[in-house]
């Protein structure tokens, strides 16, 4: 795409995608740090995680600010106010993924002092497809890719899968001993968590197809092109 | 969909020059329609193609159609100027006639001989200038020269004197380029309510005022018509390239 | 920096002083051309006359002799008396004559009165009893013959082409040439007079009809491209206007163009006129240079004309048509300033 004729208008547009792109890489570190406090059972990293949700909100606001600012300011049209509105709901999800990392923290405090499983460890491989899906999702918002948003889209499926079945294991083990059902309960809610970063991902995935194509999102006719293909 | 003005493969050329390139829109009746584009790019042009202005300029040639109501405009048999009473301007500039506020509305209605007497042409001057929204701020001097009036309230007035002939079709030429923004915000509103009566094209420049007070918009380019739709669409997902770029304010 | 803005401003300074300079030069030239016709002039305007119980028959004006059984008080002196009570100018006249004339002064027998005949009489060998009367009417049947072609001409010939005509080679041709005709010396119009009206339709020589045709073919172009002037300084907005609510192009030119043009074709037709009312050259080519004793009473009379008759005087030797001269010049200037004030009223009036 062309630049504008007024080269202030593109600094503020980019000015949002380096905002959002920060927000993102700021995101994974917490949801990275949340995993590895919850492994290790440090607290410590675990309080920095929560102490740094701050700063996400922080950016969420000034995203919203900066937005507001160029629909007041430049009035954007077409594809520019297809991408300042989408900008609005990415930093939102956005912000949603950093409260679940942060939940996630707050679990390791909560597991304090409890026995650990061999499935914490699992939490890890658990994590993989959605921290990918994010990734994926903001390069999508940035390069105005509608097929690796829908790359995405798809990838949400597979990780349900994934936590389906981590789910039986851990019914299992409280199944198995009801002394487990204490920290087994905790596991489950990060896994919840780890299960609603992957459909906040998908949600970014959705918010770049509207933006790219201008179409609103809708499922069935995904569904439908993707058994065509 | 029927069309009040529907316009088939228009080609306009000044002497050599070909100025609009085969053409082909609807103009939905009761709405407005805005025609944007960058200057030159022929929506003026086209605009006075629309009640035969353009006759007036030397060495002007029309090939296709437009036809008003379904009949064609540039046939023989239709009259030009029974063609103008039917399909109104308002231009650029606010260009009352040099004469009492009075006198500039009740002008269309005394050529036409609308009225049997003084009393029925002080209805039609009342009725007009309140469908303008201007009888209140001028019925107290309404024998006063119309170019003393601001430039908001002469563009208002011109309104008035271009409905005053009942007019079907209502063409503006960027009505609202010479007015602050108040001013301009009264005339979109009047636009806005003269929908109901009136079906309305509207060249301009400015794309939110296109955006305002059109339902359908039309995109103009070095004399090419390149998409046309409904305004929402237009303004949220044009389908060219070009509109995209022309409305966002990007280079060509 | 600061020394070229210094050098600039001092530039412009030194470029307003040379204009205002050289406005002062005009306006010192216009003044002592006014002041030189005003003090020559003024003289014109009153005339010596002597006591009829003085009974200085010598002294009197040799027609005014004739009119002594009448009952007048006061009766015209000749010129010499007149040149010599005015100015002490001795000219032919005998010391006897002086000295007679110096008695009466003493005795309260002559004096100056104002020169009614100066406006009622027609011209004169005496310059005593010479008037413009016969050259102001000869002015306006001229004149008016002049409007009469000059003006449905120009201002029909002026609407068509400006209004009407399609920009045809043709046109643009004709275009030019009318400009071009306004810029040519005036005598030539007295040569297309006298070849045309004169020599060809055989009209009458030093008529009226004649010298206002031909003024009339002077003022044409002059009236045919003010008036287009006028005509293309009406808005195209205010056409388009009226066009627009659906005005025929008739209606058009009637209800809009034409109210609205008026004030200019009066004024560039006024201001031609004005022109054609101090051209001395065209008349003289076809003629009009005759001594006419009587004014004219029809259009076929022969006739003269103001600016003529100051130029047939201007010749004359005697002093006293010098005098006359300047009076009919401050006549002629002063008609000339009421027509265009009128013209600049017309333009202020309107155009408001």
């Amino acid at each position: 795409m062309n630049d504008h004729i007024v080269k202030a208008y593109d600094q503020e547009l980019k000015s949002l995608h380096i905002l959002i792109r920060h927000m993102g890489e700021l995101t994974l570190e917490q949801l990275g740090k949340a995993l590895q406090s919850i492994i290790d059972h440090n607290k410590v990293l675990a309080h920095e995680v929560i102490d740094q949700d701050d700063e996400i909100n922080l950016l969420e606001t000034k995203v919203d600010a900066l937005a507001v600012r160029i629909l007041a300011l430049r009035q954007p049209v077409a594809s520019d106010l297809r991408m300042v509105v989408a900008a609005l709901k990415i930093s939102n999800q956005v912000e949603r993924i950093a409260d679940y990392a942060a939940n996630i923290a707050k679990r390791t405090l909560m597991l304090h002092g409890m026995q650990l499983f061999p499935e914490v460890k699992e939490l890890l491989s658990l994590v993989e497809i959605p921290k990918h899906m994010i990734e994926l999702a903001l390069t999508a918002f940035e390069t105005y890719d509608v097929n690796l948003a829908l790359k995405v889209w798809h990838m949400d499926r597979e990780e349900d899968e994934l936590y389906n079945a981590y789910l039986s294991k851990l019914f299992d083990e409280m199944i198995i001993d009801p002394k487990n059902v204490g920290p087994c309960t905790q596991l489950l809610f990060a896994a919840k968590n780890i299960e609603r970063i992957g459909d906040q991902a998908q949600n970014i995935a959705e918010a770049v197809y509207t933006m790219v194509t201008g179409k609103p999102f809708k499922e069935s006719d995904i569904l439908k092109n993707a058994s065509e293909v | 969909m029927d069309f009040k003005i529907d316009v088939k493969n228009l080609d306009l050329f000044y002497g050599d020059k070909q100025a609009l390139f085969n053409i082909s829109i609807g103009l939905p009746e009761f709405q407005t329609t805005a025609l944007i584009g960058p200057s030159g790019c022929g929506k003026s042009s086209f605009l006075r193609c629309l009640n035969r202005m353009n006759d007036i300029v030397p060495n002007t040639r029309i090939q296709g159609q437009v036809l008003l109501d379904g009949r064609d405009i540039y046939a023989p048999s239709i009259d030009v100027v029974e063609l103008r009473s039917s399909v109104g301007m308002v231009f650029q500039k606010p260009n009352p006639f040099p004469r009492s506020i009075y006198e500039n509305v009740a002008y269309g209605p005394r050529i036409h001989g609308l009225f049997k007497n003084r009393r029925e042409l002080d209805e039609i001057v009342e009725k007009n200038l309140r469908r303008a929204g201007l009888w209140e701020e001028v019925k107290d001097r309404l024998f006063q020269p119309a170019t003393r009036l601001s430039g908001g309230q002469q563009q208002r007035l011109c309104i008035a004197r271009a409905i005053a002939v009942n007019p079907e079709v209502i063409l503006m030429d960027e009505p609202c380029s010479a007015l602050d923004p108040i001013a301009t915000a009264k005339v979109e509103e009047l636009i806005d309510e003269l929908r109901e009566k009136f079906t309305i094209v509207i060249v301009t420049h400015n794309l939110q005022q296109a955006a305002r007070v059109s339902q359908k918009t039309a995109f103009f380019h070095s004399g090419y018509l390149v998409e046309a739709g409904e305004t929402g669409a237009l303004f949220t997902t044009p389908q060219d390239n070009r509109t995209q770029g022309y409305i966002t304010g990007r280079y060509g | 920096m600061i020394s070229s803005f210094t050098k600039r401003h001092r530039k412009e300074k030194w470029f307003r002083r040379l204009g205002l300079a050289s406005l002062f030069l005009a306006l010192l030239f216009l003044g002592s051309i006014f002041g030189e016709i005003i003090y020559k002039g003024y003289p014109a305007f009153f005339r010596t006359v002597i006591a009829r119980e003085s009974g200085q028959i010598s002294l009197l004006n040799p027609h005014a002799r004739y009119h002594l059984s009448e009952a007048q008080e006061w009766i015209i002196a000749s010129d010499d008396v007149d040149m010599y009570y005015k100015h002490g100018y001795v000219g032919k006249q005998t010391p006897t004559q002086i000295q007679t004339i110096e008695d009466l002064k003493k005795q309260g027998q002559i004096r100056l009165v104002f020169n009614t005949a100066f406006f009622t009489h027609s011209d004169s060998r005496e310059p005593e009893l010479a008037g413009i009367w016969g050259a102001l009417i000869g002015s306006l049947l001229t004149l008016f013959i002049t409007f009469l072609t000059a003006f449905p001409l120009g201002i029909g010939a002026a609407l068509y082409l400006e209004e009407f005509a399609s920009k045809t080679r043709f046109i643009h041709w004709i275009e030019a040439n009318i400009n071009n005709l306004a810029a040519v010396p005036s005598i030539l119009f007295g040569l297309l007079g006298l070849v045309l009206f004169i020599h060809f339709m055989g009209l009458p020589r030093p008529s009226a009809l004649v010298g206002g045709l031909t003024l009339g073919l002077m003022s044409l172009p002059v009236i045919v491209v003010t008036t287009r002037a006028a005509l293309s300084s009406v808005p195209t907005a205010l056409k388009e206007a009226a066009l627009g609510l659906g005005a025929t192009p008739l209606q058009v030119l009637f209800h809009h163009v034409l109210p609205t043009a008026l004030p200019g074709m009066m004024t560039g037709v006024i201001l031609s006129l004005a022109r054609a009312l101090g051209e001395t050259a065209p008349l003289l080519m076809i003629g009009m240079v005759a001594f006419i004793g009587t004014p004219p009473s029809s259009f076929l009379d022969p006739t003269t004309v103001l600016p003529v008759q100051i130029f047939n005087w201007s010749r004359s030797p005697e002093m006293g048509f010098v005098e006359n001269t300047s009076g009919a010049i401050l006549i002629l200037l002063f008609i000339l300033v009421l027509l265009n004030g009128i013209a600049i009223f017309i333009r202020k009036r309107f155009e408001s």
